[in-house]
């Protein structure tokens, strides 16, 4: 909650400009003018870091988003379908699994251009897998109900069925699945910025300060490892809230079945 | 903060006293005129397809030497295995060779020998821009090799000094076989290069007996490696770490200026840099003294043209410095076609400092009314002609690595040059070519054979090119070499590919 009220609120709230350059101050330490200290530019790490919240957690949750639509979108017409649909579908999440994720990712990004729209798309693309298996082992089990077989033979149309009795009971371990998802597509943008692939200068984006700041190890260590703390107690936070959203949805602990 | 650094101050002391300590008992051990040193590279001599050279690069590398070489300042041409050349017609060149030079496998240098080793080596890689072919070596006697160039061309001398063109025995590419005051054994790719010193070296006897190329690509890590003591010195020591190393009294730290400059070259046919206007309000713009002294951490010279002064034709004395003038910059934007379009700068992920010179460069331009990108490519795409006809500024680093740089002007100024030929051909424009006038410029410049003419042409050429804004300088460069104390200092060269190791000892 506190690191999306910063995303949220903390560019509004900051008066300095997570860009502005002031050579006669560059490579300060932390100091209460400028906590986090500044870059090679005299640019205020604090503020890009602020910044940089709502570039982590806006493509993360874009990412998320995009993911789950499209896993669970596949898995329901998969599972509920049967037949020749489901073995196509899970044969082709077959074949996404086959590619280590954050490899083709890399490719991906590689060929479409570095810019972080292009990071988003080739996390997107990568990722749904996991919620498609997922959902589809729930629907298999589901769609067997009692409830969800009175509401057929009643004459309920294939779609209500689906998305009034089916759906419901499968997006439990999901949402789980996608709060724990977050974390990752953190890790994973950032260590495509780093790799130059993701935000361009003059981004605030976490994983392109540590790229940038990695040569200063030895005489600006602030640069570093304050986005490199940020990244740690992001992930940290969204695994946390995976966990507990696990104790309270999943109590049976059917979400790592599908990963 | 102030206990932090005393703390580290403390730790600091304690590890350089243990250093100490064991560079001392390193020194007991070593006879004065032996032992062996480490010298880490930014790249692996023994990385890529050097088999022409017995599979290691000849740059940087003691193992090859050359026809002729440059001197330290870059300020002229020296001989090396040649004693003396001249030129017998327009095309035809005879250079003599020195007559006590002995090869690793323990055969004499002579003419036909270096005939068959560089006609071996054009036949198989192809240098066009030093104007010789696999056809161009013939032997006239023991001594004297004839080189016949495609063109007249007033550079070959210099061009011959390029490490490239070193000379490995034609008999056997199973290893390196050169002239050099070290020799190796045997090369196993992608690892430390170790040579040994060469008994019969015809030149100052080397100073140690082993002397190891290492290849460790991370600048931090050469740095942190010197620290350390793992290796002994380290060329491209990171400009930020200069004076850290500095004040660790275990160190060494210098630094030379080289041939090389820093540009944003601009895009004569993208728009909207395709008006002059535009691009003389973005070198008017541009802080060259400001990018050097606080992205360079001072280490360079703001430049005023594409090439550095000590490259004997540079016009640099002659070229009017831009600015920073913002208010010029913002009249010529005003006096310009511009409405707004975004200006794209290319730089390679491979360069950090790069990215940082286009990130204040775009907030300079944004100071004048001119929207930019910045854009980064990673190796494989950044020295593309796709990329770069896309760009609107491309920020290179270019340089010269043998004693004539003439092939940069052709290469990036020449509507043939390596830089422009593609798009000349396909699309009867280019990136930076001006037209025929400089084309001209260049081809008199190329084929002179008396200095002042080449000069004069060569200066010309700068003169329109600053003109009409066809690059942005930024810097001339300098690079970092550290060494650890206890070992005695080379003469350090203004090409670091072609420093000169004999002098490289234990003190």
């Amino acid at each position: 909650m506190t690191l999306t009220a910063v995303a949220l609120l903390g560019p509004e709230l900051l008066a300095t400009d997570p860009l502005a350059q002031d050579l006669t101050s560059r490579l300060q330490p932390p100091s209460p003018a400028h906590p986090f200290g500044t870059d090679r530019l005299g640019r205020d790490v604090f503020a890009r870091i602020v910044h940089g919240a709502r570039f982590s957690l806006g493509i993360a949750i874009t990412v998320t988003a995009v993911r789950f639509l499209l896993g669970v979108g596949i898995g329901l017409v998969a599972g509920y379908s049967g037949g020749w649909i489901d073995e196509l579908m899970m044969r082709f999440v077959d074949l996404l699994f086959a590619f280590p994720g954050i490899v083709l990712a890399l490719v991906i990004a590689g060929i479409a251009g570095p810019s972080l729209t292009n990071v988003l798309l080739a996390l997107a693309v990568v990722g749904w897998g996991t919620y498609a298996r997922v959902v589809r082992s729930e629907v298999l089990s589901v769609r067997e109900r009692d409830y969800v077989t009175a509401a057929r033979l009643s004459g309920t149309p294939r779609y209500r069925v689906v998305l009034e009795h089916v759906l419901p009971n499968v997006l439990g371990p999901t949402i789980v699945l996608a709060a724990l998802d977050v974390g990752t597509v953190i890790l994973a943008t950032a260590g495509l910025s780093f790799l130059g692939l993701g935000a361009q200068p003059p981004t605030p984006e976490w994983g392109t300060m540590i790229a940038s700041g990695r040569h200063y190890l030895q005489t600006a260590w602030w640069l570093v490892n304050v986005p490199g703390i940020a990244i740690v107690l992001t992930v940290l936070g969204f695994t946390l809230l995976g966990d507990g959203l696990r104790d309270a949805l999943d109590p049976d602990g059917r979400t790592n079945r599908g990963r | 903060m102030q206990q932090t650094l005393s703390r580290r101050q403390l730790l600091g002391g304690v590890a350089s006293g243990a250093v100490a300590m064991t560079a001392g008992c390193q020194s007991l051990g070593a006879e004065t005129g032996g032992g062996s040193k480490t010298v880490a590279l930014s790249q692996s001599l023994t990385s890529g397809d050097w088999s022409m050279y017995g599979g290691a690069a000849p740059y940087y590398s003691p193992m090859h030497e050359t026809l002729t070489a440059s001197s330290h300042d870059f300020s002229e041409i020296e001989p090396w295995l040649a004693t003396e050349w001249k030129t017998v017609d327009d095309t035809t060149w005879e250079f003599r060779l020195r007559d006590d030079v002995t090869f690793h496998n323990g055969e004499d240098l002579t003419a036909d020998v270096v005939a068959q080793s560089l006609s071996a080596l054009l036949a198989d890689r192809p240098l066009g821009w030093a104007k010789v072919t696999d056809e161009s070596f013939t032997a006239l006697d023991d001594r004297t090799l004839q080189i016949e160039t495609v063109a007249r061309f007033g550079a070959l001398a210099g061009t011959l000094s390029h490490p490239l063109f070193g000379i490995q025995h034609p008999s056997s590419y199973e290893r390196p076989i050169g002239t050099g005051p070290f020799e190796a054994e045997a090369v196993d790719a992608d690892s430390p290069l170790e040579t040994v010193r060469f008994g019969d070296y015809w030149g100052d006897e080397p100073q140690l007996e082993e002397l190891t190329f290492e290849g460790i690509s991370d600048p931090t890590t050469r740095s942190t490696s010197l620290q350390s003591g793992d290796i002994d010195a380290s060329f491209e020591i990171p400009r930020q770490d200069y004076e850290l190393l500095s004040a660790n009294e275990d160190i060494q730290v210098r630094t030379k200026r080289e041939p090389r400059a820093g540009s944003a070259m601009v895009n004569l046919y993208n728009s909207p840099t395709d008006d002059a206007d535009l691009r003389r309000a973005l070198n008017y713009a541009v802080d060259q003294q400001a990018i050097v002294e606080s992205i360079l951490s001072g280490i360079g010279a703001p430049a005023k043209g594409p090439y550095p002064p000590m490259i004997p034709w540079s016009a640099h004395d002659d070229l009017p410095a831009y600015g920073p003038n913002l208010e010029r910059a913002r009249e010529l934007v005003e006096q310009s076609a511009y409405d707004g379009e975004d200006v794209e700068l290319h730089v390679s992920s491979d360069t950090p400092h790069m990215q940082l010179i286009a990130t204040r460069m775009q907030e300079r331009f944004a100071e004048i009314g001119v929207s930019s990108t910045v854009r980064q490519f990673g190796r494989g795409s950044f020295y593309t002609t796709e990329q770069r006809a896309d760009s609107n500024l491309t920020l290179i680093e270019l340089g010269s690595i043998n004693g004539a740089a003439d092939y940069l002007v052709r290469l990036q100024f020449h509507s043939e040059g390596g830089d422009n030929a593609a798009l000349h051909e396909s699309e009867g424009t280019g990136l930076y070519n001006l037209g025929p006038d400089v084309d001209d410029l260049i081809e008199t410049g190329d084929q002179a054979l008396d200095e002042e003419t080449k000069h004069e042409a060569y200066r010309e050429v700068q003169q329109r090119v600053m003109e009409h804004g066809v690059l942005v300088p930024v810097y001339y460069k300098e690079y970092v070499f550290g060494q650890r104390a206890n070992t005695t200092v080379p003469q350090m060269h203004a090409v670091p590919h072609m420093t000169r190791w004999t002098e490289f000892a234990n003190e």
